[in-house]
């Protein structure tokens, strides 16, 4: 439970794990249809499906979530900013082969990184121009998820071709992470 | 309450007139529902059940294409474009004597890929 939260109703953080993936909705603005226009746009079939979600974060717990951004680069903030306004999606690495231990380290691997900054020119490229794969190193919302997940538990989530470039939309359909089942409980 | 696979915000008009009133006006009262569009972002369920094979492991012949110090991580590609992620947590392999270029030979579970260890091949 958050120790600060500034509605009457918070999501069903009780389920959530720290390590799940936060995906969140499009915004209403020219960015986010940008965004959603790019992914429809997308040679991959994965990233297409999942168009809609524009946004990328882990979450760490307590109703906080770290990301990147262009504004703040590699920070943590509270799911409020996000739920407030936008649709949120969590999903989960489930695969038993991946020892617990490690899906709970992609929260303290996202921490170690807090205070990067983001790659503003490639997250433009890569989501203007389809079929561009960006920097390996390339930090933004979704690669830098990716990073993070790989260090903690191995497991590259853009392995697949049919996974690359890693986009919100790619994270929002890929199949080897499960949904999960969310609702507003009242604080 | 019914749990869906998405949270659905309050509307734009409730929030716009402040935090705690968009919050009081909403759930449980108002039922959530999904969007169209949300129904094609669906992922693709796997079957959980049975053995997921992670005990089960091959070799793959790969090649590093990048090196990614600020996160302690190497990526190397094999022949069929399948990319795989060698961190410090990877036995066999010292990711700083790596270079692009160089091929690795990577012990790799056969589900959900990971690089169990790897070897750099001369």
């Amino acid at each position: 439970m958050p120790v600060v939260w500034p509605g009457t109703h918070v999501p069903n953080f009780s389920d959530w794990s720290e390590g799940d993936i936060v995906l969140v909705h499009r915004s209403a603005n020219a960015v986010g249809f940008g965004i959603q226009a790019s992914q429809a746009a997308s040679f991959n079939p994965v990233t297409r499906a999942g168009r809609v979600w524009s946004h990328a974060a882990i979450y760490v717990g307590g109703g906080m979530v770290v990301d990147t951004t262009l504004t703040s680069g590699v920070s943590a903030q509270s799911v409020w900013n996000y739920c407030q306004t936008r649709a949120l999606k969590v999903r989960r690495i489930t695969n038993p082969s991946i020892p617990m231990a490690d899906i709970a380290d992609i929260s303290v691997e996202a921490q170690r990184h807090i205070g990067k900054t983001y790659s503003l020119i490639q997250a433009i490229v890569s989501k203007v121009v389809p079929g561009t794969i960006p920097a390996p190193n390339a930090l933004y919302c979704s690669t830098f998820v990716g990073l993070v997940v790989a260090n903690a538990t191995g497991f590259d989530l853009s392995s697949d071709p049919a996974h690359q470039p890693l986009h919100p939309g790619t994270l929002a359909a890929h199949p080897d992470l499960t949904d999960i089942l969310l609702e507003w409980r009242q604080l | 309450m019914q749990p869906l696979a998405t949270l659905q915000p309050p509307s734009v008009g409730v929030v716009a007139q402040s935090r705690f009133t968009c919050y009081k006006g909403m759930m449980p009262e108002r039922p959530m529902h999904l969007q169209t569009d949300y129904l094609f972002s669906l992922p693709v369920r796997r079957d959980q059940s049975g053995s997921q094979g992670g005990d089960e492991t091959r070799q793959v012949e790969t090649v590093v294409f990048a090196l990614i110090p600020e996160f302690d991580q190497v990526k190397v590609r094999d022949g069929e474009g399948h990319i795989y992620a060698l961190t410090r947590r990877t036995q066999g392999v010292d990711l700083h004597a790596l270079h692009e270029g160089q091929r690795v030979r990577c012990t790799v579970t056969n589900k959900l890929p990971r690089v169990l260890s790897a070897e750099a091949v001369a």
